[in-house]
């Protein structure tokens, strides 16, 4: 009985002590960060050229007021274009007589969104004049494994292949897609402009001779 | 979250066990200790996190009633962490920020070993090892955001080392243990990781 005592004693003690770990958070800037997936097959490598529709989409399916103001979207835009720009991408400004390769959708997302791909993306989006035909009713998904979280008060980016939408599983090929995360809140908005081009500089793929 | 400094609950599970352990010894020639260990990575704990680990602990206990075997059970752990920052890469990505990278092995074992001298208030080399259950918990975190993966495995872990007596019926123990665990699930990557280790542990206890 003693021993079986010292036994659950000994692992309950143990196992108490194995739970304590110094991993606080203790510093602001511990909370951002820049994550980037890509999918570098033959669509990605070819494409050369991009729409950048002029709206930022607000996520909030809850029905409240965004937290996080439209103020900032023309800026947040304008770093997402140059940053393409200065990479050699080509932009397709009128859409409706050029199909750029891919489009560029810019969200901030005010609830977290958990999956390998979203469905409702092209519903929310609604019109927009460059979408090939039944493309707004896709989900886009991402061929990878990795699953990913991004959490409310995200910037994320995503690159949407505008020739290679699958009707038969009506997906829309995603080729790259940025999440800043943490960094955008309703007053600041020097770090999701920071957070852009670290987005830039980590997908050196995205260069365009 | 409430979070106990390591060495207050070591403290505590020390204050816990080693009168109980005597109380236990009274009756059998047990031993029973509490360990420190400390932990070098291989394999693919090393690709994990390649730091050592210095924060570690073993209770076990030993039936000694055979001159030149034991068996016993031994309850442990081994963690280890590493705190980084700037740009890393991945199957299809890269992540910048900073970022928190914690492994955690709970190995459970029955344990059996040979002593190469009979005398038990001589230093008496031992070689042994152990098999169990092993609990793995896995922790990244990178600026807000954590994901954890815990599953259970199972481990053998032959290990070498040294008994020895000290005074009024109290001992020690000089064990290097190799960890040997079945893999522990995907996480972060596609395929599995093995997590293996070797640990050095010292303890004193009753016998």
């Amino acid at each position: 009985m003693r021993t079986r005592r010292l036994v659950v004693i000994g692992a309950v003690g143990l196992i108490a002590a194995a739970a304590c770990y110094s991993d606080q958070v203790v510093t602001v800037s511990e909370l951002a960060s820049v994550t980037t997936l890509v999918d570098s097959q033959a669509p990605l490598r070819a494409a050369r050229t991009f729409a950048l529709p002029d709206t930022v989409m607000h996520i909030n399916r809850d029905g409240s007021a965004p937290a996080i103001s439209n103020a900032g979207d023309a800026q947040i835009l304008a770093r997402i274009r140059a940053g393409f720009v200065a990479l050699g991408w080509r932009e397709i400004v009128d859409v409706r007589t050029t199909r750029a390769d891919v489009v560029i959708l810019t969200a901030v997302l005010e609830q977290e969104q958990t999956g390998v791909a979203y469905a409702g993306w092209g519903g929310s989006w609604g019109y927009w004049p460059g979408w090939p035909a039944g493309y707004p009713g896709y989900a886009w998904g991402y061929p990878g494994a990795v699953e990913f979280t991004y959490e409310t008060g995200t910037l994320l980016i995503t690159m949407l292949d505008l020739h290679n939408g699958d009707a038969a599983t009506q997906q829309v090929p995603l080729l790259w897609a940025a999440g800043i995360n943490g960094v955008l809140t309703s007053s600041s908005l020097n770090g999701a402009l920071d957070g852009i081009t670290q987005a830039f500089v980590q997908s050196p793929y995205l260069e365009r001779p | 979250m409430i979070h106990i400094s390591f060495a207050r609950a070591s403290r505590a599970a020390a204050m816990l066990l080693l009168p109980l352990s005597a109380l236990s010894a009274q009756q059998h020639r047990y031993f029973s200790a509490l360990e420190y260990s400390v932990a070098i990575p291989l394999g693919d704990t090393r690709d994990y996190i390649s730091a050592g680990s210095l924060s570690g602990g073993v209770w076990e206990m030993r039936w000694m009633d055979r001159p030149h075997t034991s068996i016993g059970a031994l309850v442990g752990f081994n963690e280890f962490q590493r705190h980084g920052d700037g740009t890393f890469t991945f199957p299809g990505g890269a992540a910048t920020g900073d970022r928190y990278q914690h492994l955690v092995m709970v190995p459970l074992l029955a344990t059996g070993a040979y002593y190469f001298t009979a005398n038990r208030d001589d230093p008496r080399w031992y070689v042994g090892g152990g098999a169990g259950a092993v609990y793995t918990q896995q922790l990244f975190r990178l600026g807000l955001h954590d994901q954890t993966e815990s599953d259970w495995g199972f481990a053998l872990v032959p290990e070498v080392g040294l008994a020895f007596s000290a005074w009024y019926g109290t001992g020690g123990i000089l064990s290097l243990r190799y960890h040997l665990p079945t893999n522990s699930g995907e996480f972060l990557r596609s395929g599995d990781r093995r997590f293996q280790y070797i640990s050095l542990s010292f303890g004193l206890g009753f016998r």
